[in-house]
């Protein structure tokens, strides 16, 4: 029974070295972020050496996980700024009272359009911004010389039958970004008509990302059977980028009539308790140095005009003209019903 | 049962429970009740009963677990047969695979499956089932096969000589000797399929959703906490209440003893035997191996490029350090537990002591993950982002599965030993060290590779807990799929395939050190 008795000691001493251990620490900040925020190595170190602030990145799941952790530990949060809540989520998390207030002098360099969505409260900064895109498989279109879809109209024709992989709007960023363009598009009246369509016409619904692109579709490492995806404007320099062996063209393309545009922000976490030292770092995020490493390594815009695109990313990323968009108010208003209703045309 | 303990050598019961008891408080039931207390209302606990969406999903995840756990004991009663009774080469090598599932990430395997038949592939209820027989054949091959191995085989003989046909014979005389297993086993795999998560979402789809997926999408997609909690509320209930039916099954008393496998002297016999045990190696095989080749396939021939990342042996290395820690806990709370169970003679006790240590299965990986999170995030409790956190939520995901391994054994040692030794003169700690130490180091084993593989593999609660840097395989593998590019595609699949190898090396180290130790008891 001794042996019981030590051995717990033993714990509970283990135990309470740990947690002395995770004392607070003045120079460092802790930066929440999605599970695919994955920047160059030693990007943070320039900001170290001018602020003398040290940045430990913390991954945490989706963005949905992100968010839903945020709200519920709002006021005493896991860290000291959050990237990557995106304009489906802005609404909800300023709700759940996640953010304090703060916006970055840097919005000067950025497009208007982008930084009116973070009106009217100014608790957060644009950093990012991307495309999700129907993207196709090339040879699969070119074997068969089948000319490949050219807009959400396209992909309800016959010629496309079962085709077509999505992501469930009710559980899937990308998914539901699709669905956003769809009603963008289409209107209030139209888009139910039209997704009445794209199930006579075999639309295969599944429940992520990983899923679509990774399983059903035939263009990437699986060996799915449909040649068209929903997916991101910039997939196919990811393809090249990460191809094995090296290849000079992507196997895919987008169809850039189809994008919807996410715009995805930093802001600084209410309840942390470095928040002068927390906005220097959302300067950080928003300025050339950080901004010129986002589209090789997270695959996404930089919002800042300063920075120049690199070639493999202005040749194979899709810039989308006229991608469609829509208020990050109106987007959270609707959500619920929109996804219902998808659920009872497309599902059952 | 309790075999009949006339003489109580070890009185102090409630001591052994003491320290589980405290960390299934602070670790389990604590942070459970502080995720439910903060979001949970009566408006959404009702809403299963009025709306006809949760009704739907509600009897789907029900149908389908029962479906899952009949196909699973119709597979896994004849595997755990040929695997237990009948002595043949590789014999180790094909129950440490028949292991090999049960860890594997669900995704990787809904990957793999997809790979095998890319064309056929179909989602629905059907591949749901499949899949989940093929994660959940372990559970049945060593509960049902743990306890198979014991039986004497003088009562077949007996029977078979009174004329009895195999048939008759099993269903007469096994059948009665291994229902209460049979039942334990089919409650676990009951219990992991009506939980379902990841193999729900990759080959069911969107259409069937399951309670898991429905809770994960509430807390995460919609924001609907109150909802989800509603949802883990009601999960609680209905695993309790197969818990509750299942439990109590009275154990016909058999004496422990080393019985070594049997050869069948019929030729006819073996070879059916052999190749059985054959096909269930492949058959566990076949999806590693489909996903081993294609770890190593790029379009210029074979290459070993997506083993060689550094990423990948970094979070393995920090997955054995985890796992080791959450195995050295687990056996020190599990045996406590199990032999607070084994030792006492109340029944209402030993009922009191099992339906606690099973709490972690019963909860969902959800709602304790945000209960860590939410628990340990103030005061002299502010833990969040500890790496030994990751640790000890594995502790608490194993603990159920070192208690339902090592319970059971210790009942079965057999008082007259521990009488004689102390006849003899012997201190109780004498006889504990000697009769009762002796006879658990075969479970200790094998609940020790059960933990560290369930550590090994676990993905639910951890990948919500705050992370400083240090990612375990089995999360390492979520964030390379979530990500587009052939490269880290194909690295997750090198990941998981180490997962899977390791796996496989600790069951059979296992099943070696096992096999030794009997060898040597029965010099």
């Amino acid at each position: 029974m001794k042996k019981y008795i030590v051995t717990l000691f033993c714990v509970a001493a283990v135990f309470s070295g740990c947690a002395g251990s995770n004392e607070q620490e003045t120079k460092k900040l802790t930066l929440l972020a999605y599970d695919s925020f994955i920047p160059s190595e030693g990007i943070f170190d320039e900001f170290t050496k001018e602020t003398g602030i040290t940045v430990e990145v913390v991954l945490g799941g989706d963005t949905g996980q992100l968010i839903s952790k945020a709200i519920l530990t709002s006021g005493n949060p896991e860290g000291d700024v959050l990237w990557g809540v995106d304009n489906t989520f802005l609404t909800r998390a300023i709700k759940g009272e996640v953010f304090s207030s703060y916006t970055s002098p840097l919005t000067k360099n950025m497009a208007a359009e982008v930084v009116e969505m973070t009106q009217p409260e100014g608790l957060v900064t644009p950093v990012d911004t991307g495309d999700v895109c129907i993207n196709y498989d090339k040879e699969w279109f070119s074997q068969r010389n089948v000319a490949p879809p050219q807009s959400l109209e396209d992909l309800a024709l016959p010629a496309y039958k079962d085709l077509l992989v999505v992501q469930n709007p009710a559980s899937s960023s990308p998914g539901l970004a699709f669905l956003l363009s769809t009603i963008a598009s289409f209107g209030e009246d139209g888009w139910q008509n039209y997704w009445k369509k794209l199930r006579t016409n075999g639309v295969k619904v599944v429940d992520g990302w990983t899923e679509a692109y990774t399983i059903e579709f035939s263009g990437s490492s699986g060996k799915g059977t449909r040649p068209l995806v929903v997916s991101y404007a910039s997939s196919p320099p990811a393809e090249v980028v990460y191809s094995d062996p090296p290849v000079s063209e992507p196997p895919t393309a987008v169809i850039d009539t189809t994008c919807f545009h996410q715009v995805e922000f930093a802001g600084i976490l209410r309840g942390s308790k470095n928040e002068d030292a927390a906005k220097l770092l959302v300067d950080y995020l928003a300025d050339t140095t950080f901004q010129s490493d986002l589209p090789l390594t997270l695959f996404v815009n930089p919002v800042n005009k300063n920075v120049a695109l690199p070639d493999v990313f202005t040749s194979f990323a899709a810039q989308p003209e006229k991608p469609y968009t829509m208020d990050p108010a109106a987007i959270e208003k609707n959500r619920v019903t929109w996804v219902d209703t998808w659920s009872s045309i497309a599902l059952r | 049962m309790t075999a009949p303990h006339r003489v109580r050598i070890f009185k102090n019961t409630p001591w052994l429970f003491a320290p589980s008891c405290i960390f299934l408080s602070v670790f389990v039931i604590w942070p459970t009740l502080v995720v439910l207390s903060k979001s949970i209302d009566q408006d959404s606990l009702f809403r299963i009963v009025s709306d006809p969406q949760l009704r739907q999903m509600l009897w789907f995840t029900t149908w389908q677990a029962f479906l899952s756990t009949v196909g699973t004991l119709a597979i896994g009663i004849p595997a755990a047969l040929v695997l237990s009774r009948y002595s043949f080469r590789s014999r180790q090598l094909i129950r440490a695979l028949t292991f090999v599932p049960f860890v594997l990430p669900t995704i990787v395997v809904g990957i793999a499956f997809s790979l095998l038949s890319p064309a056929s592939y179909q989602s629905g209820p059907i591949p749901l089932i499949v899949a989940h027989i093929y994660l959940n054949i372990a559970v049945v091959v060593r509960v049902v096969g743990n306890r198979w191995e014991k039986l004497p085989t003088a009562f077949n003989d007996n029977a078979a000589v009174l004329g009895a046909t195999p048939f008759t014979n099993f269903r007469t005389v096994t059948f009665p000797l291994l229902r209460s297993s049979i039942i334990g086993a089919g409650s676990i795999v009951f219990i992991f399929c009506f939980s379902t998560y990841g193999a729900a979402r990759v080959l069911t789809g969107p259409r069937f959703p399951t309670i898991e997926t429905e809770i994960y999408r509430y807390a995460f997609f919609l924001g609907n906490m109150p909802q989800a909690s509603a949802l883990v509320v009601w999960q609680l209930f209905a695993i309790m209440l197969v818990l509750a039916l299942t439990y109590g099954q009275k154990d016909i008393y058999l004496a422990q003893r080393n019985l070594m496998p049997l050869v069948s002297e019929r030729k006819l016999k073996r070879i059916v035997f052999s190749g059985a045990a054959a096909l269930i190696g492949v058959g566990t095989l076949l999806p590693i191996v489909v996903l081993f080749i294609h770890s190593l396939r790029s379009s210029q021939g074979f290459t070993f490029s997506h083993w060689a990342t550094s990423d990948m042996w970094t979070s393995f290395l920090a997955s054995l350090g985890i796992a080791l820690f959450a195995t050295v806990m687990a056996l020190f709370f599990g045996a406590g537990s199990a032999l607070a169970i084994a030792y006492s003679t109340q029944a209402r006790y030993q009922k009191f002591v099992q339906a606690l240590t099973s709490l972690p299965i019963v909860i969902s990986a959800v709602a304790l993950g945000l209960g860590y999170l939410l628990a340990f995030r103030s005061g002299p409790m502010n833990w969040r982002g500890s790496l030994w956190l990751l640790a000890v939520v594995h502790c608490a995901v194993a603990l159920p599965f070192v208690v339902r391994i090592i319970a059971p054994a210790a009942r079965e040692i057999q008082p007259e030993l521990r009488e004689n030794a102390l006849l003899l003169g012997a201190s109780p700690w004498e006889v504990w060290k000697s009769i009762d130490l002796a006879f658990l180091l075969r479970p200790l084993a094998i609940a020790a590779s059960f933990a560290f593989t369930i550590s090994l593999g676990e993905f639910g609660a951890s990948s919500l807990l705050t992370r400083h840097g240090h990612e375990t395989l089995a999360m390492r593998i979520g964030q390379l799929l979530s990500r587009p590019g052939e490269q880290l595609q194909k690295q997750a699949t090198a990941s998981a395939c180490l997962l899977a190898f390791s796996c496989i090396a600790i069951a059979l180290i296992v099943e070696y050190l096992v096999q030794f130790n009997r060898r040597k008891g029965t010099q």
